[in-house]
């Protein structure tokens, strides 16, 4: 019965994408010119692809975003050991204030996360 | 199969379901009147009258017009993207969104697919939503888009952990991932009293998840052209606008779901609970939807290294801190 709802919902969604669709192939027009192909840039015409800068700056996001991925999950973790197991609440409850103790020092201590890796101040 | 199966198959609950409320028209035709709600609210922000003539009153039929228009246009496809890629990914984007709403509860009878754990399965949904934006980005392969794609990568990653840690502090309070019990708990006591910072997390990480404004750098207009955007046109960018407001829409739901008990509400005299527990909740996440439709009308856009910098420095110890208190509330008071 649920099951049979949700195939159903998900058919549907998909059909009236496809029909948008299809209709944008029986409705729009089609004259291809090399100018409508050209990728924007600043209304002349756009300069060659070679090379593109990655900032750098951004980069230590990723490193956080990786310790914080797992702590994510470990927390979500230790919120399900509660509904599981309720006796172990006191142990789950040191775990969240050493981890809530840590991520409030860090916030505090670091006025502005690091923009760069190397920096005339680390030097 | 017979015609009277067949029958039997339209006119059944399932059907009406999938296909009406809180099925696909539901969910478009509020997608569009979110559009239309937003684009006369900021009118009137900024002293204008917003859509007027089509349609009878106030410009209803505006979206309709613009949807059409839209689908009515030539989708260019740029030389050097990827194609496949580059058409398949705004579809992807948006069908990825409609399949949060089967989860989420409208009424106490009012859901698709009821589910022990609705309220993961609408989370894993809401985390997938964004790699095909970050790929049809990606496959335009071209100077703007790649920007507004680092931009938007980095946006969403600092926002999601936040938003994880916010729901596990409802889960723990809770004891449950199903949404029509987070919402039964929340009877006497609507959890954004016990766990308000759980709800400042997850409000503005929705915001941010949205890309509303002031979160909207993957698309600044006047920085980036149209950001990640920029190449697209006709269907493919009404596919992508589409996406965009069925996720702002489910967050808004899942934050009243979440925070503010769901369809409660007092009964009005003359009609049954199947009515007025969807309006109560419509209502609720219209409240919450003004709400974040004025940020667009009064705030400027914030720089991308504040942005990570509230993401990463202030939500994430919030989330923690309200996750520790939701632990003690529900060892020691609930």
């Amino acid at each position: 019965m649920e099951m049979l709802a949700l195939s159903l919902y998900t058919l549907l969604a998909f059909l009236t994408l496809l029909v948008m669709l299809l209709l944008n192939l029986v409705l729009a027009p089609r004259e291809s010119r090399r100018g409508k192909r050209v990728g924007f840039e600043c209304g002349q015409k756009p300069l060659e692809w070679r090379w593109t800068a990655f900032p750098v700056e951004y980069f230590p996001y990723a490193l956080i975003y990786i310790a914080y991925a797992v702590i994510g999950v470990i927390a979500f973790l230790s919120a399900l050991t509660i509904t599981a197991h309720p006796e172990l609440v006191e142990r789950v409850l040191v775990f969240l204030a050493a981890l809530s103790v840590g991520a409030l020092y860090l916030g505090a201590t670091l006025r502005r996360l690091p923009q760069r890796l190397w920096s005339r101040e680390t030097r | 199969m017979t015609w009277k199966t067949l029958l039997d198959l339209l006119l059944s609950d399932s059907m009406i379901k999938a296909a009406v409320f809180p099925g696909v028209t539901f969910v478009i035709v509020l997608a569009m009147m979110t559009v239309w709600y937003e684009r006369k609210l900021l009118a009137r922000v900024a002293l204008r009258i917003g859509p007027l003539h089509v349609g009878k009153v106030a410009g209803v039929f505006q979206l309709v017009g613009d949807g059409v228009k839209l689908i009515a246009k030539e989708v260019a496809v740029p030389g050097r993207a990827l194609k496949s890629g580059f058409v398949l990914m705004p579809i992807l984007g948006a069908f990825i969104p409609m399949m949060i709403y089967p989860f989420l509860p409208f009424g106490a009878d009012w859901i698709i697919f009821p589910s022990e754990i609705g309220l993961l399965l609408a989370f894993a949904v809401i985390a997938v939503s964004p790699i095909p934006l970050l790929l049809a980005a990606w496959s335009s392969r071209s100077k703007y888009p790649f920007l507004g794609m680092l931009r938007l990568a980095f946006q969403l990653f600092a926002y999601e952990v936040p938003m994880f840690l916010a729901l596990a502090s409802v889960v723990v309070l809770s004891g449950t991932f199903n949404l029509e019990k987070i919402v039964a708990e929340q009877a006497s006591l609507p959890y954004v009293f016990p766990l308000p910072l759980s709800f400042l997390v997850f409000f503005i990480s929705s915001i941010a998840e949205s890309e509303r404004i002031p979160f909207d750098l993957p698309t600044a207009e006047q920085e980036l052209v149209a950001g990640w955007t920029t190449e697209y046109s006709g269907i493919l960018y009404e596919l992508i606008m589409l996406s965009s407001y069925l996720k702002l829409n489910a967050l808004m739901i899942l934050t009243v779901l979440l925070f503010f008990g769901g369809w409660m509400g007092p009964p009005i005299p003359f009609l049954p609970e199947t009515i007025t527990a969807p309006f109560w909740l419509l209502l609720k996440s219209l409240i919450l939807l003004s709400l974040v439709l004025l940020f667009r009308g009064v705030y400027p856009r914030v720089t991308i290294d504040r942005l990570l910098d509230i993401g990463w420095r202030i939500l994430i110890p919030l989330a923690l801190i309200n996750l520790f208190a939701a632990a003690l509330l529900s060892a020691y008071v609930f």
